[in-house]
């Protein structure tokens, strides 16, 4: 227990002091590793620790992303409100999805391809609004200097950087809170065996209907962040099935329903394709492609995920697993 | 009857289109109803077969049609090995492992071929297919007649195989019961292979009969897969004619929806029939899911 938590200091104090000292790209490549580990956990809490596979998470991040960025850009409300819009709007869209899937019993494939079908949907309306810029995307209007209140920073964008590591660390904290909490227990029940589950009076439908919206509101929260860190709004980037599937990634590279697994997931994954797109920027879709490579090989050599690797290292038994 | 015009137009031309799309969700529903997972790399298929056809274009100026005796059994065998060499791995496996193996190869595909290709947009212009026909108000591209004939033709033969020949019933065996199959010495693994190439063999035709009729371009597979995941639910999963009837539903259903919404909508539209069939009537518009 010791060893784990100096461990677990060392690294974050290494995230916390060692990148403002990095040259500007491999802060942007950590954004992204910070922002998609943040993701990944988030996706965790459905899909790893309920056993409920999402591949439609970027409905959530996509509305997090238009709902900030349609009231600044028109109305120039600030993104800390925007995004609590974004977040009502996701937990209102997870509570339907969740209802109507788990009312009529769907699940395994058609669990995936129903969040697929919406988050899908969602796209082709957007794309199709003029008021969210359509198919051409929505550009947020930048302000002179750097803002906080407009999470708009220009000359400090290692800003962005604390505000992402912000997230995962709360993130990874509400993901274990969760976990050794009676609800997590109840999830994890719920996904070794849902009819034992049941017949142990564990509410199935209200447990799965709060795993889902949690998951469905941390996502959208990091798709505000992303917004108003790219400054530009792409339907297919934010709403597509890519996004979708690099979250889920994530996840299972570190390991399904791990703490700390999306963490490392992220580093390893987004490393990978943020560096593939940096160093062979004349090959577009070599990033897909790599990860595509990734998703069948963790999938056939290691579907367990690469944290149990790390455990068998270090002697982490409690919290971490 | 100046009003009836375009939607009589717009009821066969999306029958027409509808056929094809048929031809694709049928072949993603035999792996469904006989291996059990859901192949996401489908459309992916289809699209190598384009480009296959673009490459013996490009080559040897040969018309999309005649690649037809080389692109299929190349993609066949493409389906082969990867029943082999990684579905077949992962068949105990979780849905959610066996989904990232056959999503990896989306983007495997997809991304090799635009790295191979590149992302833009290639047509292959056959001038014997580019006359019109009409009847009274309707006109029908030769073009789309023949893909929608091909197309019949070719489920109309799977459909034979699998209910005429010894094979096709083994096939039918192991969706229905895989232990009880191999109980009796079907060659479970190997059929499974012989199922894969044969569904991807199909998304191949359907890949050569469309080519002559669009833009191509390496994320096209997406766009067909999509269509196809709804038909299946449409027309019941692991049921081959009932898919391609869901085909003709789906076909309609958009070029009707295009007529009187925005064009742009009618993938939406056929999402949101995706969703309530689901719902509603989880096994299909033609109810028994169980048998192929």
């Amino acid at each position: 227990m010791r060893a784990e938590r100096t461990v677990m200091l060392v690294l974050l104090a290494a995230l916390v002091v060692v990148p403002p000292f990095l040259e500007r790209y491999h802060q942007n490549v950590l954004v992204y590793v910070v922002l998609f580990s943040y993701l990944g956990v988030a996706w965790n809490i459905l899909g790893g620790l309920t056993g409920l596979p999402s591949f439609g998470n970027a409905a959530f991040f996509g509305i997090g992303a238009y709902a900030s960025g349609m009231l600044y850009a028109t109305y120039r409300v600030s993104p800390w409100i925007g995004m609590w819009a974004g977040v009502a709007l996701s937990a209102g869209l997870a509570a339907l999805i969740g209802y109507l899937t788990f009312r009529f019993g769907i699940r395994g494939h058609f669990f995936i391809l129903t969040t697929i079908a919406f988050a899908e949907i969602l796209r082709n309306v957007v794309m199709n609004l003029e008021l969210l810029g359509g198919a051409r995307g929505l550009p947020i209007p930048l302000t002179s200097g750097d803002s906080l209140a407009d999470l708009q920073f220009h000359t400090n964008r290692i800003a962005y950087y604390y505000i992402v590591l912000g997230l995962l660390i709360g993130g990874t904290l509400v993901y274990w809170k969760l976990k050794n909490s009676n609800i997590g227990l109840a999830l994890m029940c719920i996904k070794e065996d849902e009819e034992k589950a049941a017949t142990l009076g564990i509410n199935t439908f209200r447990h799965k209907l709060i795993a889902f919206v949690l998951s469905a509101v941390m996502t959208s929260i990091a798709g505000t962040v992303y917004a108003h860190y790219v400054l530009y709004i792409e339907p297919t980037v934010v709403l597509g099935i890519p996004l979708s599937v690099q979250i889920a990634l994530v996840a299972v590279v570190g390991g399904l329903g791990t703490t700390l697994g999306p963490v490392m997931g992220g580093f390893i994954v987004q490393s990978i394709m943020e560096y593939t797109r940096i160093f062979f920027s004349r090959l577009p879709g070599l990033d897909f492609f790599v990860a595509g490579i990734l998703l069948i090989g963790i999938a056939l050599l290691r579907p367990t995920g690469l944290f149990e690797l790390i455990e068998r290292l270090v002697p982490f038994k409690t919290s971490a697993k | 009857m100046t009003e009836l015009g375009p939607v009589l137009q717009a009821l066969i031309s999306g029958a027409l289109i509808g056929a094809v799309y048929g031809l694709v969700a049928v072949g993603l529903n035999l792996i469904y109803g006989v291996v059990h997972v859901i192949n996401f790399a489908h459309g992916e298929f289809l699209m190598l077969s384009m480009y296959i056809a673009l490459l013996m274009n490009a080559l040897m100026g040969t018309n999309p049609f005649f690649a037809l005796p080389v692109a299929v059994p190349i993609v066949m065998l493409t389906g082969l090995l990867v029943q082999r060499y990684l579905i077949n791995r992962t068949i105990d496996a979780p849905i959610l492992i066996q989904s990232f193996v056959t999503f990896g190869l989306l983007l495997v595909m997809q991304n090799g071929v635009m790295l191979i290709f590149g992302p833009n947009y290639y047509s292959i212009r056959v001038t014997e297919l580019e006359g019109v026909l009409e009847f009274g108000y309707v006109r029908v591209s030769v073009g789309l007649l023949t893909a929608a004939v091909l197309s019949v033709l070719t489920i109309l033969g799977l459909h034979l195989f699998l209910t005429r020949t010894y094979v096709g019933t083994a096939i039918r065996a192991i969706g229905q019961n895989r232990f009880a199959a191999q109980m009796i010495g079907i060659p479970v693994k190997r059929l499974y292979e012989l199922s894969f190439a044969i569904s991807t063999g199909l998304a191949a035709v359907a890949g050569l009969v469309l080519t002559p009729l669009i833009w191509m371009h390496p994320t096209i597979g997406e766009i067909y897969i999509l269509k196809a995941f709804i038909i299946v639910v449409l027309g019941g999963m692991g049921n081959v004619l009932g898919a391609f009837v869901g085909g003709i539903i789906i076909g309609i259903t958009e070029s009707v929806s295009a007529l009187f919404l925005m064009p742009s909508l009618k993938e939406a539209v056929a999402l949101i029939i995706f969703i309530i069939i689901l719902l509603f009537r989880p096994r299909g518009l033609f109810g028994r899911a169980v048998r192929i």
